[in-house]
């Protein structure tokens, strides 16, 4: 029962971190219908930015924000560089290729920086010995932090696209770019905007993952999958949605981990992809995608 | 009239020379390198079909590329089946494995199968590392029959690397003719259909899903005699052979080289097989300058090193089958005969959410009339053709053809039906000429299978030969013979409606 619920909590945890990627995802799939392949690198130049400033003598919790406003800043100029000009050209699915391949390069250029050596991550606000007790079992407040910031970070969002004119400007932004512009959407800044803060949430995830896993440049790729395939299940678009999905993986992966073989825990998540997407593909939450003739 | 067959002539004599090149004399090096070169344009003609024609994403293609390439290695060292039988049943599994990630193509968009595909390159080099009886796992297999072992015999007879290489050459040839024939079938042009619109692919009758699903199986041939042939060149392979950063490799050779091309994957295989020789000292580099070309090629060279030849290659072949006058007659039906009801739309309805489009429609379409319908904007006249033609579900109602009730029909089956369709904007082919459009528009009176397309036979060419023939004679009715081969996306918008149309009227005949 202890090993059970110890395998359920630290899969809690690790789902909230797919949540926190999926988030990113939706944001720019919102605008663009777009997801970033890049996504998992730019999680790791987060991580790896905050590192060598906090290494240079900056606390730890401003080397953070800087990692993921520097983040952010370069997810929005990937849009300007390797998603628009492609998208422009209309050639269909051009984009995936053009940000996978900056994935490639920002993992090329973090190896050349930093080396392919795994790198210990500072701890924030929580020792790794920090735990609490529930039900019997310790739990990190690490991981504590990670599953309330995904949390906050779902209100937030939830709220926003509920609640304020900002959801309504980006369906409207999703729904029709050209009758967005002429209702006085700055249609380009909210595609930039976009893209910006979904680098924010892939630097967010990558910080708060940081600590508890071991970094090197192709940390972010493994991540980003599972963060796919969660963002699949809940469906794409919600962040709600993107919060079951990422549970789901993570306690899925948790308990093949420890009752199976730690050796079946990608290719069980990848099994289960291919068949939400082949039975489901709207996932729990996302709306019936219509073709319009 | 003969230039098939002189074609034919030129390929053979022109493989020939370049088969001929490793007896020349050249190092052992070199020969290997040649191999490699022919090996990668395997590969990178296996991602062209998939990712260049057929637009599709294949991130993963190390996967398929290890499927075959282990598929021989433990059939030849664990079971000892002879080569020339453990290279094709590498090739079956491969099949298989490209069957398995194509599986969701019929539900979503292009770029979850990128992710899909992503996901299984990666988990396919964790099956290689961790499934250790049958892979060796992390040490790989080594001592598979290889020419540089001496272990490599084909029906008793020892080959040597340069008479293996020499054989490589001649499998990329005939590799390469059945590509072509391939593309330049209704086969190849369904896919580039689907690549440009699934809508306006479905409303020709193709299937887009089994065409996805067909354009990754047949890609994954190509990958899985590349592996095949590599694992018997190398006599060892291991998971590393195989990882994310081969996939990428495949794609920028093929991407670079330049994609719905014949030409593209030799450019784009010879160019990177070569590279890395003389550029040693910048090996560190190499991934960058890979990520930079994928970033950046879409924008800049998007025909890569083929567009730079300015070759397009075309989706009809000229056959070779003389001219045939057309049996063609541009009466559509005589009014001879009794008028039955083709079409019968009872109490129909749609709604999305709040908006009532269409409420209690109900009329009959009867045979040799034609009926207009006509209403101010937002009336419902797409919203009504879309749910007859099965893109949208009825809220409520029925549609009846030819007496049996079609609702929830697939759209691609509408054209069995006798149904045609066409689209508020013109859903163009922009790829392809306008004489190839008209014959996609013909897709489903094709009755050559698989196979003889493949083969290019005969009476498959003789088909083609009378659709084209046909075609002709459309165009020129429309008044567009002087555009024949012009681009689709070359015509003026009033042109290019005007030949849609026709395109689509003429879908329904040959029942």
């Amino acid at each position: 029962m202890n090993f059970f619920l110890q395998l359920l909590f630290a899969g809690i945890a690790q789902g909230a971190i797919y949540a926190l990627i999926a988030y990113g995802f939706n944001v720019t799939y919102w605008t663009l219908k777009v997801v970033n392949f890049a996504h998992g690198s730019c999680l790791m130049i987060s991580v790896m930015l905050s590192l060598t400033v906090y290494r240079m003598g900056m606390p730890i919790a401003l080397a953070m924000l800087c990692g993921i406003a520097a983040t952010g800043v370069m997810v929005g100029i990937l849009e300007r560089i390797a998603v628009r000009p492609v998208l422009d050209r209309a050639s269909g699915m051009g984009w995936v290729v053009s940000t996978l391949g900056a994935g490639i390069v920002l993992q090329a250029v973090a190896t050349l920086i930093w080396g392919t050596q795994a790198m210990a991550y500072p701890s924030f606000l929580f020792e790794p010995t920090d735990y609490i007790t529930l039900f019997g079992v310790q739990i990190s407040l690490q991981l504590v932090l990670v599953v309330a910031v995904a949390l906050l970070v779902m209100v937030a969002m939830e709220a926003m696209v509920r609640r304020t004119i900002w959801g309504k400007v980006l369906r409207a932004t999703a729904f029709d770019p050209d009758s967005a512009r002429l209702r006085g959407i700055p249609v380009q800044r909210v595609v930039t905007l976009s893209f910006v803060v979904s680098g924010a949430l892939a630097g967010l995830a990558g910080v708060l993952i940081a600590p508890i896993s071991g970094i090197d440049p192709g940390f972010g790729l493994n991540l980003m999958i599972k963060g796919f395939v969660a963002a699949v299940i809940g469906g794409l678009g919600s962040s709600l949605g993107a919060m079951l999905g990422g549970l789901a993986v993570g306690v899925i992966e948790l308990f093949v981990g420890g009752y199976i073989s730690t050796a079946w825990r990608n290719g069980v998540v990848f099994m289960l992809l291919l068949l939400v997407l082949m039975v489901h593909p709207r996932g729990i939450l996302g709306h019936k995608i219509t073709v319009k003739a | 009239m003969k230039p098939a067959p002189r074609r034919l002539v030129m390929w053979v004599l022109l493989t020939i020379a370049v088969a001929a090149i490793p007896f020349t004399g050249i190092s052992s090096r070199w020969v290997q390198l040649l191999a490699l070169i022919g090996i990668n344009t395997l590969l990178a003609q296996s991602m062209n079909i998939v990712g260049g024609y057929a637009g599709q994403m294949s991130l993963g293609h190390a996967g398929i590329f290890a499927a075959g390439a282990y598929g021989s290695s433990v059939l030849s060292t664990k079971l000892l089946w002879p080569v020339w039988l453990s290279i094709p049943a590498g090739i079956v599994i491969a099949l298989l494995v490209g069957l398995l990630i194509a599986l969701p193509a019929e539900r979503v968009r292009e770029f979850y199968l990128g992710m899909v595909t992503l996901a299984f390159g990666i988990i396919a080099f964790e099956i290689l590392q961790y499934w250790t009886p049958v892979t060796g796992g992390f040490m790989g297999l080594s001592n598979i029959p290889s020419p540089i072992l001496g272990t490599l015999t084909l029906i008793a007879i020892p080959i040597n690397l340069k008479l293996y290489c020499t054989i490589i050459i001649g499998l990329v040839a005939v590799m390469t003719l059945l590509n072509a024939n391939l593309i330049q079938s209704h086969y190849g042009r369904a896919f580039v259909a689907v690549e440009e619109s699934d809508l306006a692919a479905a409303s020709l009758g193709i299937r887009p899903g089994r065409t996805k699903h067909l354009a990754y199986v047949i890609s994954a041939a190509w990958a899985g005699l590349a592996g095949g042939l590599y694992a018997h060149l190398t006599a060892y392979i291991s998971p590393d052979s195989f990882n994310l950063w081969v996939s990428v490799s495949i794609l920028v050779m093929a991407i670079f080289g330049g994609l719905r091309t014949f030409i593209g994957p030799f450019l784009g295989a010879a160019f990177f097989t070569m590279l890395p020789e003389f550029t040693q000292g910048l090996k560190d580099y190499q991934l960058l300058a890979y990520g930079a070309i994928l970033m950046f090629s879409y924008t800049f060279v998007p025909r890569g090193l083929a567009g730079l030849l300015n070759s397009r290659t075309a989706y009809i072949r000229d056959t070779g089958v003389p001219s045939v006058p057309s049996k063609y007659s541009l009466v559509v039906s005589s009014t001879t005969g009794v008028a039955v009801d083709a079409l019968e739309i009872r109490g129909l309805a749609k709604r999305f959410g709040g908006i009532v489009a269409l409420g209690d429609v109900t009329f009959t379409v009867r045979t040799g009339g034609i009926h207009g319908l006509i209403g101010p904007n937002g009336s419902g006249k797409s919203t009504l053709v879309n749910v007859v033609t099965g893109l949208y579900d009825p809220s409520a109602g029925e549609v009846f053809c030819g007496g049996r009730s079609i609702n929830g029909i697939q759209p691609y089956r509408m054209v069995g039906l006798g149904v045609a369709r066409t689209f508020q904007n013109p859903l163009m082919f922009v790829g392809m000429t306008v004489r190839e459009s008209v014959l996609t528009g013909a897709h489903a009176r094709f009755r050559s299978g698989f196979l003889p397309c493949l083969l290019d036979g005969r009476r498959r060419r003789v088909e083609e030969a009378e659709l084209v023939a046909e075609a002709d004679a459309i165009i020129d009715h429309v008044g567009l013979a002087a555009h024949r081969n012009a681009l689709a996306s070359t015509l003026p918008y009033g042109q290019s409606a005007c030949w849609t149309s026709r395109e689509r009227w003429r879908r329904s005949r040959g029942r």
